[in-house]
C-alpha cells in the first residue's frame, strides 16, 4: 500500500470516528479521531519532505557467457547523488530460470551523501538468454514513516549456453563439398591422408607417392592415390515443435537435443567445416553456415534462446525452408518424427539431392525410468522399440543416415553404435 | 518490523480489555471481542509475517469507539485505536522490508518504531488534553469542526497530489553510458557481447 493510500485510510477512519462522535454527541468518541489525524498529518509531512535521489546502478556478472547451471557471481552496486543521507531498501529481481545459490541480492542500509553500497551474490541459470533489468525497493523517510516505492532499471545480459559433449569424428558423405581442404572424404583422388587406391606411375607424379612394395611385386612403378578431403556445409535442423518434446522427470527432452546439437556443431566446426543451424518451431531461427569459433558462439547463443513452440505456421515438418540450404549439402535433423508425414520428410530431402543424417532422440528408456514397476511397461517398451525400428529401417533403406539416440546415454555412444552398424553392413 | 507490529497489536488488545475491566460493567463484550481480535491478528502476523489486513484495524477502531461511547474515560480507547493504527502501519511497512537483511533492516525498524511510539504518545496526549479541557459540543461547533476537518483533508490531498504528480511510485535509475548501450546492441553471436557493465 502506497503512502498516499495509508494517508487516505487514516483520514477516512478519522472522519468516520469524528462523524460517529458527532452523531452520538460524545466528546470522548470524537477525541479518538485525534491520533488518526496526527498520524495522517505526520505521514503527509514526512512524505512531502522525502526526496527521491537519483541512483546509479551497476550490475556485473563474473562471466556474462556461462554454461547452464554453472555458478555466476553477480556484483550489484548502487550510489546516489543526494546531499542528504538516504535510507534505502532495494532488491535485485532475479529472472525466472535463475536460482539464487549464495549471497544477498538486496541492499538495505543508510547511504551517507555520495556513498555507495555493494552486494555480491551467486546464481545459476538454466539454458537461456537472460536480461536482468529491475531492482525494486523503497526509499524510507529518515524517521522511517513515509515510504516511497522505487524501481530502478539497469539492463544486464547473461547467456547461459548448453553444455555439450565432445564428439569424435562423425562420418558423413555429403554430395557436394567446397573447394577448400577439410576433413570430409569425397571418393575422389587428390591430396589427402586416406588411401583410395593405386595406379601406374605417370610422368609428373610425386615420387613420394610411389608404393614401393606394390612396384616391386608388379615390376613397374605404382603410385598410391589418396582420397581428397574437403570442407563442406553441414546444416543442423532442430525440430522444436512443442508436441515433439516433453519433460520426463527433471529432464526436458528439448534441453537434451540442444546439448546434442551443440556437440555435433562443435565436432564439425573443429574439423573445419561450415555449420549452419535451423531451429524449426517458433520463428525461423536460422544461423547462416560459417566456420570457426565465432560461429560456435553464434550457434550456442541460438541454442540458448531456443524454446519448443506450438506455432501453427511451423506445425508440419515438411514445410522446412529448403531454400536456406545449399544444394547437395549435408543436413543433420534432430527429430523424433511424430507422424507418418514427418517420416517422409527425410526421404523427400534425399530426393531433392541433400545428404541426410537423422538423429532420432529415443525417449523410451528415459520414460521407463519414470515408470518402474508399472504394469505393461515392458510390453510398451517392446511395442515402441519395434515401431522405432520399422521407421528407422525404412529411412535407412532410403539412404538416410540414422542415429538412434537413447536419451539415457551420451550422444557419442549413439554415433559410435550407428557407425559400427554401418561399417558392419558395408562389409 | 514484525516485533513492532506485534507490540502494537498486543497493546491494542490489552488496552481494550483494560477499559472493559475498569469501566465496562454494562457492556463487557467489547473488551473480550477486542482481545480475541487482537489475538487473531497477533497469530496471523506471527505466522505469516506480513498480514496487515485493514479489516482488523477497522474492527479494533470501531470497538474502541463503542467502548469510549460507554463512558469511563478516553485514555484506554484512544490507546487501543492508535495502537491498532500503528500495528496496521507496521505490518504494511514490514512487507517492504526484507526480514533477512540483517543490519540495515534493523536500523530502519528501530527508527520506525521510535517514530510510531512518539506519534502514539502525542496522539493519546492530545486526546486526553481535549477531554481534560471538556470541550462542549454544540451543533454549531460540531459543524464547524466537521467543515475544518473536511477542508484540512482536501488541502492534504491537494498537497500530496502536487508533490507527486501522477501516481506514487517513482522510477529512477541509470541506464548506463552511451558506450555501454552501444556494447549491448552488438550481435548476440559476438563473443565480445557481454551485456554487463564492468
Amino acid at each position: 500500500m502506497s503512502t498516499r493510500r495509508r494517508i487516505l485510510t487514516a483520514t477516512l477512519l478519522a472522519a468516520g470516528i469524528a462523524l460517529f462522535g458527532l452523531f452520538t454527541r460524545q466528546g470522548s468518541v470524537l477525541a479518538l479521531a485525534i491520533p488518526f489525524v496526527i498520524y495522517a498529518m505526520a505521514l503527509l509531512l514526512s512524505d512531502l519532505m522525502l526526496k527521491t535521489p537519483t541512483f546509479r546502478v551497476l550490475r556485473a556478472f563474473s562471466d556474462p557467457r556461462t554454461h547452464e547451471n554453472e555458478e555466476v557471481e553477480v556484483t550489484l552496486s548502487i550510489a546516489h547523488d543526494d546531499p542528504q543521507p538516504v535510507l534505502v531498501s532495494l532488491e535485485d529481481v532475479v529472472c525466472d530460470g535463475m536460482r539464487l545459490i549464495d549471497g544477498e541480492p538486496w541492499i538495505v542500509r543508510e547511504l551517507a551523501p555520495g556513498e555507495g553500497a555493494t552486494t555480491t551474490y551467486s546464481i545459476a541459470a538454466t539454458r537461456g538468454q537472460y536480461e536482468q533489468r529491475h531492482l525494486v525497493g523503497a526509499v524510507w523517510a529518515r524517521m522511517g514513516l513515509a515510504i516511497r516505492d522505487i524501481q530502478l532499471r539497469h539492463d544486464s545480459q547473461l547467456a547461459s549456453v548448453p553444455h555439450y559433449e565432445t564428439l569424435q569424428e562423425i562420418e558423413i558423405r555429403p554430395k557436394r563439398t567446397h573447394a577448400f581442404a577439410g576433413a570430409i572424404r569425397t571418393d575422389r583422388a587428390g591430396s589427402g591422408l586416406e588411401i583410395l587406391g593405386c595406379r601406374e606411375y605417370v610422368l609428373g607424379d610425386d615420387i613420394r607417392k610411389i608404393n614401393w612394395r606394390a612396384s616391386a611385386r608388379r615390376e613397374e612403378l605404382i603410385v598410391n592415390l589418396f582420397e581428397q578431403e574437403k570442407m563442406t556445409d553441414v546444416n543442423i535442423i532442430i525440430d522444436a515443435r512443442a508436441n515433439m518434446h516433453q519433460q520426463i522427470g527433471s529432464e526436458k527432452t528439448f534441453d537434451l537435443v540442444a546439448r546434442g546439437a551443440a556437440g555435433v556443431a562443435s565436432a564439425f566446426l573443429r574439423q573445419g567445416d561450415r555449420v549452419g543451424l535451423l531451429i524449426y518451431g517458433d520463428t525461423l531461427n536460422w544461423t547462416y553456415p560459417a566456420a570457426g569459433r565465432l560461429q560456435m558462439e553464434s550457434i550456442l547463443h541460438s541454442l540458448a534462446q531456443a524454446r519448443p513452440s506450438s506455432r501453427e505456421a511451423f506445425g508440419r515438418l515438411r514445410f522446412i525452408p529448403t531454400q536456406l540450404f545449399a544444394t547437395g549439402s549435408q543436413l543433420i535433423i534432430f527429430s523424433t518424427l511424430g507422424s507418418e508425414e514427418d517420416v517422409a520428410v527425410p526421404e523427400e530431402l534425399m530426393a531433392r539431392g541433400y545428404s541426410v543424417l537423422l538423429v532420432h532422440p529415443d525417449t523410451v528408456e528415459l520414460e521407463l525410468t519414470q515408470a518402474v514397476g508399472k504394469p505393461f511397461s515392458q510390453l510398451a517398451r517392446r511395442v515402441l522399440n519395434l515401431h522405432n525400428q520399422v521407421v528407422l529401417s525404412r529411412l535407412s533403406r532410403a539412404g538416410v543416415g540414422v542415429v538412434n539416440w537413447d536419451l539415457t546415454e551420451p550422444l557419442a555412444v549413439a554415433f559410435h553404435n550407428a557407425q559400427t552398424e554401418t561399417r558392419g553392413v558395408r562389409r | 518490523m514484525r516485533p513492532v507490529a506485534l507490540s502494537f497489536i498486543t497493546l491494542s488488545g490489552l488496552a481494550l480489555f483494560g477499559q472493559t475491566l475498569l469501566h465496562g460493567e454494562s457492556e463487557p463484550v467489547f473488551g473480550i471481542v477486542g482481545l480475541a481480535l487482537a489475538a487473531a491478528w497477533l497469530l496471523l502476523t506471527w505466522k505469516r509475517g506480513k498480514a496487515g489486513p485493514s479489516a482488523f484495524l477497522i474492527a479494533l477502531a470501531g470497538l474502541s469507539c463503542a467502548s469510549a461511547a460507554q463512558g469511563g474515560g478516553v485514555l484506554l480507547p484512544s490507546v487501543a485505536a492508535a495502537a491498532a493504527l500503528f500495528a496496521w502501519d507496521a505490518c504494511l511497512a514490514g512487507a517492504r522490508l526484507r526480514a533477512d537483511a540483517e543490519g540495515g533492516s534493523r536500523r530502519i525498524a528501530r527508527r520506525y518504531a521510535l517514530t510510531s511510539w512518539i506519534l502514539l504518545g502525542i496522539g493519546v496526549a492530545v486526546a486526553m488534553t481535549a477531554q481534560w479541557i471538556e470541550l462542549r459540543l454544540s451543533y454549531g461547533l460540531a459543524i464547524g469542526m466537521a467543515l475544518a476537518l473536511l477542508l484540512g483533508w482536501l488541502i492534504a490531498v491537494r498537497l500530496l497530489g502536487a508533490s507527486r504528480g501522477r501516481g506514487d511510485d517513482v522510477k529512477t535509475g541509470d541506464e548506463g553510458s552511451d558506450q555501454e548501450q552501444a556494447g549491448r546492441r552488438k550481435s548476440p553471436g559476438s563473443p565480445s557481447h557481454t551485456g554487463s557493465i564492468e
